[in-house]
C-alpha cells in the first residue's frame, strides 16, 4: 500500500472578525467572558486522506476555504480545531510575492528561499542555474524583485518552488498571471514532478486543468469538503451546482424582446415545466442523453384577433443563451383557447451546468412577445464523461495516419479579392 | 522502511506551551547559527539602503554623529558653559559625555522603533511558512549596532583628540553589548509580535521611548538621583536596563576618572537581557501562529 502523505482529521480554521480594533483589548481586558467578536469558520470538519504521489483538486467558489485549507498545509497558521498530519517537505506557491523580499534580486531570492528551506550552500548554487533557466526572467533575474511585473514574480516562484524537490506540492490559482508559454511549462513541471512521487494540491478555477492534472478532488462550499471523489465525478458536480443563473439575467435578457402591441385580454403561458419524458415526473437532474419533455400551457381568450406561437429555450448561468426554437420556425400553429406545446428533446446534448429553462409566447410573426416565463426550478445536467463545454456535439473520430494535407489554395490574389467585392 | 528520513510533521490545533516554547527559545542560537547567510544579507541590505543614492554615501555614518558633537560642543561648552559638578564633569567632558549616551540610547530606541512594525512591514516574508520571522527584528537590531559602531568609533576619535586619558577598563566594553543585544531584542520581539494583533503599538512604543528617554541618565547626571526623588522612585529607576548600560558605558571609558569598575551594571544589564529576551522572545513564539490571519 502506498504510503499516506497527507493525514488530516476533523481539520477547521475559525478567524475571529472583530467589529472595532479595541474589541481585541475589551475581551483582553474581560478575560475572554465576553466576546466582542463574532466567528467565521473559512474552514470546517476537513478529512483528507491521500496517498503519496495523489494530485488532489480543489474546487469552490470563492471563499469557500481553499485557500484557507492549502495555508493551513504549509503551516503558516496554525489549525483551530483537529489535526494534520504530513510526510516530507512542503513546497507551496500560495500567494503571489509570498517569500520574497522586494529589495532583493531574483537572484537573491532564490538563495533565501532555498536556504530557509534547509539547502546548503553548495546546493544551492548548484540549483541556481536551473532556476534561472527555468524562469526566463533575463537579465531580470538579477533586478530587486519590486520592479517584477505579477507575470514575472510567479515565473520566479515557480521556478524555485520546481527546483527545491518538495515532497507535497501546494498550489494556489497562480498560474492564471503567467503568459501560455509558461503556464504550459508548469503544467509539463508538474507532471513531471508527479511522475517522481510529489504529492499535489492544485487549487484552481479552472476545471478543465483539474480534470487534465489532478487524480481525485475535492469540493469545498462554506468551509466544507461536500463531495471527495475522482477528478472528474466532482468537477461535473461543480460545474451542474455552481453554475445556477440568476432568474432576473434571464428576464432581463428576455425583455429585449420587444412588448406586442395590443389592448384588451392577451394571451398567456399558464405554466410551464420540465418532465422526463412520457412521463408526470418533473426532471430537475439529468444526464446528457437522457430524454427530456418542456411542456408549456397556454391560454389565448381571442385567438382569431391574437393567433400566437411559442417559443422555448435554454439558458446557462454566464447568461449563454444554449439553444431556443419556436413553433414559428417550425412551421406550426397553436390553435384553440387553451392547450399544452410540448418540445421534446430525445436526448439532451447539453454537459455539467444549470441552465434556467423559459417559454415565450410569441405573436404571429414570433417577433414581439406577449407573455413570458421561467420554469420554477432549473434544470440541472450532471455529466459523468470527460467531454468539457456547452453541449456535446454528435461526432466521430477518424485517424489516418500517413495522410499529407492537400497542397494549399493559391493565395487570393489582388485581382481575385478586387473581383470579389461587388 | 525505505525512507526512514522523511521529515513528518503533525500540527495541531494547540498553541505550543511554555515548555515548548522555552526549549524552542533556548534554540535560538542554532537557528541564527543555520541562517547566519541569510542574516548578514538582511544586515548587509539594511545598512546599505539607508545611504544609498545619496552623495556622501558611506561618509554619513561618520558625518552624522561628528556634527552632532559639534553642535552639543557648541551650545554646551561654549555658550551654555554646563558642568556637572555633581558627576565631576566639566569643560570637554560634558559634550562627549552626552554624546556617549545619545548615540548609545539612539541605537536602542531606533532598534525597537524599526523592530516593532518590521513583522508587518515585511508581510510577504512572513506569509513563507518556513520563515524565520525572529530574524527581522534580530536584523535590524545588528544593523543598528553597526552603525552604533561607526559613532563610537567617531566617539573613540574625539576622546582621544580632546586630550582625555583612555583607562586600560575600555577593553571591557564589548561586555555590555550582549546584555544590552539581548535586551533590545527581547523588548523588540514583544513589540514587534503585539503591533500584529494591536497597530496602535508602533504609537505607543514611541511614546514610550520619549518616556524611557527622560527617565534614563541620558541628559541627566546619575548622581542626580540621590536628591530630590523618593527613594523608591530613584531604586526603580537605577533598575533600568538602560540606566546600567549608558552608566556602564561612561564609567568604562573612563569618563568619572577613577571611579571602580561597574560590574554591578555589567552583571545587572547581562542578567535584565537574558530574562527580556526569554520572555519576549516566548511571547512571540506563541503569538507567530497567528501573525498570518493578521497581516
Amino acid at each position: 500500500m502506498a504510503r499516506i502523505a497527507l493525514e488530516a482529521v476533523d481539520l477547521g480554521k475559525r478567524y475571529k472578525i472583530y467589529g472595532h480594533p479595541a474589541g481585541r483589548i475589551l475581551e483582553a481586558l474581560t478575560g475572554g467572558r465576553r466576546a466582542f467578536h463574532r466567528d467565521h469558520w473559512a474552514l470546517r470538519g476537513v478529512n483528507l486522506r491521500l496517498p503519496r504521489g495523489v494530485c488532489l483538486g480543489v474546487v469552490g467558489a470563492n471563499g469557500a476555504g481553499k485557500s484557507t485549507l492549502l495555508r493551513l498545509l504549509t503551516g503558516v497558521t496554525a489549525p483551530t480545531s483537529g489535526f494534520y498530519r504530513i510526510e516530507g517537505s512542503v513546497g507551496s506557491l500560495l500567494e503571489l510575492g509570498a517569500g520574497f523580499h522586494p529589495a532583493f534580486s531574483g537572484r537573491d531570492n532564490a538563495r533565501m528561499n532555498a536556504s530557509i528551506l534547509g539547502f546548503s550552500r553548495a546546493e544551492i548554487e548548484a540549483r541556481l542555474p536551473s532556476i534561472e533557466a527555468f524562469a526566463e526572467l533575463g537579465e531580470f533575474f538579477d533586478r530587486p524583485v519590486r520592479t517584477y511585473s505579477s507575470g514575472m514574480g510567479m515565473r520566479l516562484a515557480f521556478s524555485v518552488a520546481a527546483a527545491v524537490e518538495p515532497d507535497m506540492l501546494l498550489v494556489d490559482e497562480v498560474f492564471a498571471v503567467g503568459d501560455m508559454h509558461f503556464q504550459s511549462k508548469c503544467v509539463e513541471k508538474i507532471f513531471e514532478m508527479k511522475r517522481r512521487g510529489c504529492t499535489i494540491l492544485f487549487c484552481s478555477h479552472s476545471l478543465y486543468d483539474i480534470r487534465q492534472l489532478c487524480d481525485e478532488a475535492i469540493w469545498l462550499r462554506e468551509g466544507r469538503v461536500v463531495e471527495h471523489a475522482d477528478a472528474v465525478t466532482v468537477t461535473n458536480a461543480y460545474a451542474a451546482f455552481e453554475r445556477s443563473l440568476d432568474r432576473f439575467a434571464v428576464e432581463k435578457v428576455l425583455g429585449k424582446i420587444p412588448q406586442a402591441e395590443g389592448e384588451g385580454v392577451r394571451p398567456r403561458i399558464a405554466d410551464a415545466r420540465v418532465c422526463r419524458v412520457g412521463t408526470e415526473e418533473e426532471a430537475d437532474r439529468v444526464s446528457p442523453g437522457e430524454g427530456i419533455e418542456v411542456r408549456v400551457w397556454y391560454r389565448n381568450p381571442d385567438p382569431a384577433r391574437t393567433p400566437i406561437h411559442v417559443g422555448v429555450g435554454f439558458f446557462r448561468n454566464d447568461s449563454t443563451l444554449c439553444c431556443a426554437d419556436t413553433t414559428e420556425f417550425a412551421r406550426l400553429e397553436v390553435p384553440g383557447r387553451a392547450g399544452c406545446v410540448v418540445h421534446r428533446v430525445p436526448r439532451v446534448a447539453l454537459l455539467s451546468g444549470t441552465f434556467q429553462v423559459f417559454a415565450i409566447l410569441f405573436d404571429v410573426r414570433a417577433v414581439h412577445r406577449y407573455d413570458q416565463f421561467i420554469c420554477r426550478r432549473p434544470l440541472v445536467v450532471l455529466n459523468r464523461g470527460k467531454d468539457v463545454g456547452l453541449f456535446l456535439q454528435d461526432h466521430e473520430w477518424e485517424v489516418r495516419p500517413g495522410e499529407e494535407a492537400p497542397a494549399a489554395p493559391a493565395a487570393p490574389s489582388a485581382e481575385a479579392g478586387a473581383r470579389a467585392r461587388p | 522502511m525505505d525512507t526512514p528520513s522523511i521529515p513528518v510533521r503533525t500540527v495541531t490545533a494547540q498553541p505550543p506551551g511554555w515548555g515548548a516554547r522555552l526549549a524552542a527559545a533556548a534554540r535560538f542560537p542554532a537557528l541564527v547559527a543555520r541562517h547566519r547567510d541569510l542574516l548578514a544579507a538582511f544586515v548587509r541590505r539594511d545598512v546599505q539602503a539607508r545611504f544609498q543614492g545619496s552623495v556622501l554615501g558611506r561618509l554619513w555614518p561618520l558625518l552624522q554623529p561628528g556634527l552632532l558633537f559639534g553642535l552639543y560642543y557648541l551650545v554646551f561648552v561654549s555658550i551654555l558653559k554646563f558642568r556637572f559638578d555633581e558627576a565631576g564633569l566639566k569643560g570637554a567632558q560634558v559634550p562627549l559625555w552626552l554624546f556617549l549616551g545619545v548615540i548609545l540610547w539612539g541605537a536602542f530606541a531606533t532598534t525597537i522603533q524599526r523592530a516593532t512594525v518590521s513583522i508587518v512591514d515585511n508581510g510577504n516574508l512572513v506569509k513563507m511558512a518556513t520563515f524565520p520571522s525572529e530574524l527581522l527584528p534580530l536584523s535590524i537590531a545588528l544593523a543598528e549596532g553597526a552603525v552604533f559602531g561607526l559613532a563610537f568609533a567617531v566617539y573613540a576619535a574625539l576622546h582621544v583628540a580632546l586630550g582625555l586619558p583612555v583607562p586600560a577598563s575600555a577593553l571591557l566594553l564589548p561586555l555590555l553589548l550582549p546584555g544590552l543585544l539581548a535586551f533590545a531584542l527581547g523588548v523588540s520581539l514583544f513589540t514587534a509580535a503585539a503591533h500584529v494583533f494591536v497597530r496602535d503599538t508602533a504609537n505607543l512604543v514611541s511614546l514610550g521611548l520619549t518616556f524611557w528617554m527622560f527617565l534614563t541618565p541620558v541628559f541627566w547626571p546619575a548622581a542626580n538621583l540621590a536628591k530630590g526623588l523618593p527613594p523608591t522612585f530613584s531604586a526603580v529607576l537605577r533598575e533600568n536596563p538602560m540606566y546600567h548600560a549608558v552608566e556602564g558605558a561612561r564609567a568604562l571609558v573612563g569618563l568619572y576618572g577613577e571611579a571602580p569598575l561597574p560590574w554591578g551594571s555589567i552583571v545587572a544589564l547581562l542578567a535584565e537581557g537574558g530574562v527580556a529576551l526569554l520572555l519576549g522572545y516566548s511571547y512571540f513564539l506563541g503569538a507567530r501562529q497567528r501573525f498570518v490571519d493578521e497581516i
